[in-house]
């Protein structure tokens, strides 16, 4: 059972962690270890999915959350793997009668647990991970339970979404930025070799590719070369600041 | 997408025109380049080039500022834009609405909006426009979304750009001609531009062409 009273206080603590530097492998430690503290869970694990939408293993409030875990991956099997794919709460399943998991099931009796919960880390229809409670005694949740824990993993998602969003901005601000700057040296450099050798743009342009090639040299920083050498490297570079 | 984007707000906010405009800082100073990656028309592009061409105006303010620029009515704005309000007013643009392009600190470019009358933006209408501009945005994003991808010269959103990249050449053309730097080169063909009363992208032409050759300035330190 969740007790009301740590609730307050754990919310207060990840909204804190929105503000401040957000260091995510902490905030997902933490996440687990909050997670099992309210619910009375013995061990929480986390999955999240990477860049290329697989789920990995993030965190866990101990070692055998962090097995389990590994161990669902590492079998294709489990009741976070199930969350993840229907994007809905796994709640109160029994491990001794779930055989749905044949492989998993099994190893978590072993390491003393009996039941087992899972919450989608949903934002409409993005899930990008699971929350996995384990549990020693058949601790039963109820419905109130579930939507307290699911809001506790909703908080986490939008915290997570949004520092991806931010990162994913960031970086695409700076390649956004090579390119077009990439674009303009590159044309820049095409007129100053017509200019200079007496040929069309597009001779000019083969002359650059064709000494970038024997170079082994990108094109832009062969083209950067041609317009540093007429007016100095003060004036425009592609070299990170 | 953006194209549809740019066709849902002259439709919905009664505009004449609507531009999404993706702009980086290429020098120090206020010089930026970029490209426009989306129109509601080919009006609209042309009077968006228009900044580009002169290297002033209310789309670059709103990037450089990373804050929108409200101009309800371009009459009031010559001294502000001296260059860009007799050219946009001519093209029948009376008045302009742009909103940076932002996620945290990362700038992208500019959505702008262009109005033949003159008029101010409700709060509705500004709201409106916000969140089309926020749509725009995720759209730049989503477009190259896996983190860490290379976004290529030639991608969806940086396709060709002859009118600028003509420009591109002739100022690399005019900077070995008169042995001036870069920037240099692109304010003697600026000013070429308006002495002769031609689009800049005219002047790039006739420079690639060999039809015009711009002389070396006098009175000029060197």
């Amino acid at each position: 059972m969740i007790s009301p009273e740590r609730i307050s206080d754990l919310f207060v603590e990840v909204a804190d962690t929105l503000v401040d530097e957000f260091d995510v492998v902490d905030f997902l430690h933490n996440l687990t270890v909050h997670a099992a503290g309210i619910s009375g869970a013995d061990a929480a694990g986390l999955m999240l999915t990477d860049q290329m939408g697989r789920l990995q293993f993030m965190a866990a409030s101990n070692s055998n959350g962090e097995t389990l875990e590994l161990f669902q991956l590492q079998n294709s099997e489990g009741p976070c793997l199930d969350c993840f794919t229907t994007g809905e709460p796994v709640v109160n399943a029994d491990l001794a009668h779930a055989s749905r998991w044949p492989t998993f099931a099994p190893r978590a009796i072993q390491l003393g647990y009996q039941s087992v919960h899972a919450f989608p880390m949903r934002l409409r229809e993005h899930i990008i991970g699971a929350l996995n409670l384990f549990g020693s005694a058949h601790a039963r949740f109820d419905t109130a339970d579930v939507r307290l824990v699911q809001a506790l993993a909703d908080v986490a998602t939008i915290a997570l979404m949004q520092e991806r969003t931010i990162r994913r901005a960031e970086e695409l601000t700076e390649q956004l930025q090579g390119a077009l700057t990439s674009r303009v040296v590159i044309e820049q450099a095409k007129g100053a070799v017509a200019a200079l050798r007496g040929i069309s743009t597009d001779e000019a342009f083969e002359l650059l590719r064709s000494r970038a090639r024997s170079h082994q040299k990108r094109l832009v920083d062969v083209a950067q070369a041609v317009l540093d050498e007429r007016q100095g490297p003060t004036e425009q570079s592609t070299s990170p600041r | 997408m953006l194209a549809r984007l740019c066709e849902v707000a002259v439709r919905d906010l009664r505009m004449s025109g609507a531009v999404v405009s993706l702009m980086t800082p290429v020098q120090t100073g206020r010089e930026l380049s970029g490209t426009i990656a989306a129109v509601s028309s080919d009006s609209a592009r042309s009077v968006e080039e228009l900044e580009f061409s002169l290297g002033e105006g209310p789309g670059r303010e709103a990037f450089l500022g990373s804050r929108p620029v409200l101009t309800p009515d371009l009459e009031g704005a010559l001294g502000r834009w001296p260059g860009y309000v007799p050219e946009a007013l001519a093209a029948g643009v009376r008045a302009t609405f742009a909103f940076p392009m932002l996620i945290g600190a990362a700038r992208f470019g500019v959505f702008h909006l262009h109005c033949s009358r003159a008029r101010p933006l409700t709060g509705h209408d500004t709201a409106t426009s916000l969140v089309l501009t926020e749509l725009a945005t995720e759209i730049v994003l989503d477009t190259y979304a896996p983190v860490g991808e290379h976004i290529p010269l030639d991608g969806p959103l940086l396709g060709p750009d002859e009118r600028r990249d003509g420009i591109y050449q002739a100022q690399g053309m005019v900077m070995v001609e008169l042995g001036v730097s870069l920037r240099e080169a692109l304010a003697r063909m600026r000013a070429h531009a308006f002495a002769s009363d031609q689009a800049l992208s005219d002047v790039a032409a006739d420079i690639l062409a060999g039809r015009t050759r711009l002389e070396p300035d006098p009175d000029a330190a060197s």
